[in-house]
């Protein structure tokens, strides 16, 4: 028995110990890491922004809110002129619920905390996130929706970047498990450029052709790793801009996953494009200034 | 000792197919997505004559209610008791959808709106787990984890047999109090960060504590077990496990699912390895190639045959 | 049973990187080595990260080694490389952004390399905290050059790049990129390991 106690006393010791180290060590870095992420993230969503401009980057964080008896609505959680305001939308764009909120709303915990306060009782299912750029005068600038979709193997989390006129600025592969060599090419930059520069019409009637890519359009959607070596920026636009109307040319041995992505894309883009109609026709009507 | 063990799991299993959620009766029996385009409803009756459904059915995505997909078209089967929808946009199985029928009699009841979420059923999603971690994402073969262990213990068939079943003992024992752990302790207390320290506490302890158990109380499987036991802390696929499925969210059953599928696609690889290396000491294999080297190329064969599973969904 | 030989340095290095190379001598970890090394750079990473983890856990258990009790010490073995591990997860997350973003998929995983646990217990229990070190050193390298020779084998044979610079402008033969790959590179490698072995202690025999 004392042999037991004392194995047991050498273990907790050993366990504390390592528990309390990486404690201090956890509050010490989280800030730091959290900062980090937000940068990075801030940087990438920078890219897709007119050089200079002046921007500030302002969240809708998407609910499905379930209450006993009615049918599921759509809950946001958007920046007005004043403050913060939650819009509780019915699935025709009627309003169900509005309210303002003025509590903190800077982290996930904050959020739910805040609307448990404005809708008690209803079940509250995050969705996703809308990020909009808004210039000094609040015209939008950018719209970045991230969110996913199936690949050929598992999950693939994207992020699309639309400009002012919904038009597609860019396309981020933010997480995915697809097989290296084939599937995982979506992340490549010949495949993400191709969604660049689209339009919202053209992106709804876009199909994806299994043929083999040209040289020069390839060159020109590979822009960053070309640049270095002394390529004519306004050929390649031009290159560019005359397969801009073609149809997605699929990876070599992974149609199926460039298919299931250039989906995605249309149906996030798309999404995103008729919500937001519906929140700017509803907020009017509710009497709230949204900040976009 | 083994037929109380045996009746225990028999009342768990009881207890599992109980919890199990019951159809709600409506008039729309099941539902399920019959393929990138396709749903299918099976109905409670047969169909009332002269309903046509353009504006009477709309389906979306349980995420999103307000955005509608596109129905196309409606095929109704000769008996009039099942519809097929076909919706523009692709549906994938494991999604949830929710289907509205307007203006509907079936079976001689009325309904102004009869609403259905597709889905798949809970032991379908359990199975699912199941065969996608023993085959489709091997652990060994499609996801290269668990290899110290597996070259280690698959020289004989009996080995490997030993080897698998404690695997899978510690396995699902292990994943059980993981999720217990992570989602009554860490997660409600914030120590989210201390989750790789944890799981590997938890397994290591959790193997010492069935070494000591199982010495004192059952000698004779221990003697057959015992030496495999220290392996197992070292191997990767049992702290894989724990981190996908917190990573996944999955509830208890999903939990013990995954389990049971890695440890049982564990065992089958030991298996199948197990019996290449017992034909290839009789082979006539070139000198510098025996033991391990020709080992790695056999596993290599395995791995490009498992290849052929990616991609499927069960 | 400890044994009164004095480590040195560079018998250390000699040891970890060609006479008891973890890759193709001991055959452990070898799921990094088989998933992770389409291209060099990747095996480089790892290597770094791993080196970090096992000097770092030697040194501890070799100090810490009179105080555990004998029949706990796996269990504290483990709790130790998995705090290492965290604590180079937080520290580079926080720190290093930019590496992190790289490194960030293969680190966790670290805690669970067979390796690092089989050198704590092996030589880190038995030695002091300077041949612990060495040792310790001489295994991450060790490591680190296995990954790296299998990344090079595989990357050059399977995209034509060589850390990522393009070297032929095709692509040799595709098939060494997947991932099943990384087992018949290995198998190779420790193939031709044995063999420059067999050959050495031949010529060495002969002399």
């Amino acid at each position: 028995m004392k042999e037991f106690l004392k194995i047991a006393a050498n273990l907790l010791a050993i366990c504390l110990v390592s528990a309390g180290l990486l404690g201090g060590i956890f509050i010490h870095t989280e800030a730091a890491r959290l900062r980090n992420e937000e940068a990075r993230l801030t940087t990438s969503m920078r890219r897709y922004l007119p050089k200079g401009a002046e921007a500030a980057f302002s969240p809708i964080h998407r609910y499905l809110v379930e209450e006993a008896g009615l049918e599921p609505g759509v809950g946001y959680l958007l920046p007005t002129r004043t403050g913060h305001a939650l819009l509780v939308l019915d699935p025709e764009g009627n309003v169900l619920h509005r309210a303002e909120v003025d509590a903190p709303l800077d982290s996930e915990a904050e959020r739910e905390e805040a609307l448990a306060h404005v809708l008690p009782g209803a079940r509250l299912h995050f969705a996703d996130t809308y990020i909009l750029a808004l210039g000094p005068d609040g015209r939008r600038l950018a719209s970045f929706i991230s969110g996913r979709t199936t690949g050929f193997k598992t999950w693939v989390k994207l992020l699309v970047a639309l400009g002012p006129d919904n038009g597609v600025l860019g396309l981020e592969v933010l997480e995915h498990e697809e097989d290296p060599g084939l599937g995982a090419e979506i992340e490549q930059e010949y495949f993400r450029n191709q969604f660049t520069g689209r339009t919202l019409e053209q992106l709804a009637r876009l199909g994806v052709v299994k043929l083999p890519l040209p040289d020069d359009y390839r060159r020109c959607l590979e822009r960053s790793r070309w640049a270095e070596r002394g390529l004519d920026a306004a050929q390649e636009h031009e290159v560019c801009a005359k397969f801009g109307g073609e149809d997605i040319h699929a990876i070599t041995g992974a149609t199926i996953s460039s298919r299931r992505v250039t989906d995605g894309v249309k149906r996030l883009a798309g999404a995103f494009v008729r919500r937001m109609d519906m929140v700017t026709a509803a907020a009017a009507k509710a009497g709230l200034e949204p900040a976009f | 000792m083994t037929r109380r063990a045996l009746s225990a799991a028999l009342a768990a299993l009881l207890l599992l197919a109980l919890a199990l959620p019951a159809h709600a009766a409506g008039l729309v029996r099941a539902g399920a997505v019959a393929d990138e385009h396709h749903i299918t409803l099976e109905l409670a009756g047969s169909l009332a004559a002269g309903w046509d459904w353009p504006g009477n059915v709309s389906v979306t995505e349980r995420e999103s209610p307000d955005i509608p997909l596109t129905v196309t078209g409606v095929e109704i089967s000769p008996d009039r008791t099942e519809l097929t929808l076909a919706v523009a946009e692709p549906v994938a199985e494991q999604g949830a959808y929710r289907v509205a029928l307007r203006h509907v009699e079936i079976g001689g009841v009325g309904s102004e709106i009869e609403r259905f979420l597709v889905r798949k059923g809970v032991l379908a999603t359990l199975l699912s787990i199941v065969i996608s971690a023993a085959l489709i994402q091997n652990f060994v073969f499609s996801r290269y984890l668990g290899l110290c262990i597996f070259f280690g213990a698959s020289g004989r068939k009996e080995t490997a047999v030993g080897m698998g079943f404690s695997f899978g003992l510690v396995m699902t024992l292990s994943a059980a109090f993981v999720w217990a752990m992570y989602n009554f302790v860490l997660r409600p207390l914030h120590l989210e960060f201390l989750q790789v320290l944890t799981f590997v506490g938890i397994i290591a302890i959790f193997v010492q504590l069935l070494d000591t158990v199982l010495r004192k109380v059952n000698p004779f499987l221990f003697k057959k077990l015992g030496v495999y036991l220290v392996l197992i802390t070292t191997n990767c696929i049992i702290l894989a496990v724990p981190l996908i499925l917190v990573g996944n969210a999955y509830d208890l059953w999903e939990s013990l699912a995954l389990a049971i599928g890695s440890a049982a696609g564990f065992a089958l690889a030991l298996f199948l390895m197990a019996c290449v290396r017992e034909r290839l000491e009789l082979a006539d294999v070139p000198e510098v190639f025996r033991g391990l080297p020709i080992a790695f190329l056999a596993a290599g064969l395995f791995a490009l045959a498992f290849l052929g599973f990616s991609g499927m969904s069960f | 049973m400890s044994n009164e030989r004095s480590y040195t340095l560079l018998e250390r290095l000699g040891n970890g990187l060609v006479k008891e190379n973890p890759i193709f001598k001991l055959a452990l970890s070898m799921c990094p080595a088989v998933a992770m090394t389409n291209s060099v750079r990747n095996g480089f990473l790892l290597g770094l990260a791993v080196l970090f983890v096992q000097v770092a856990s030697n040194v501890t258990v070799s100090i810490l080694r009179r105080g555990i009790h004998e029949r706990i010490r796996i269990p504290a073995y483990i709790i130790i490389i998995a705090t290492w591990v965290s604590v180079s997860d937080m520290g580079l997350a926080a720190y290093a952004p930019g590496f992190y973003k790289e490194i960030a998929l293969y680190v966790k995983l670290i805690v669970v390399f067979a390796i690092i646990i089989s050198r704590l217990e092996v030589f880190a229990s038995r030695n002091p905290i300077l041949p612990s070190l060495y040792d310790g050193l001489g295994m991450g390298l060790g490591f680190m050059f296995g990954l790296m020779l299998v990344g090079c084998f595989r990357e050059f044979l399977g995209a034509g790049t060589l850390w990522g610079f393009e070297i032929l402008p095709f692509k040799p033969f595709f098939f060494w990129s997947l991932p099943p790959a990384g087992f018949f590179a290995i198998g190779l490698i420790m193939a031709l390991f044995i063999w420059l072995e067999r050959k050495f202690n031949a010529w060495r025999a002969k002399r």
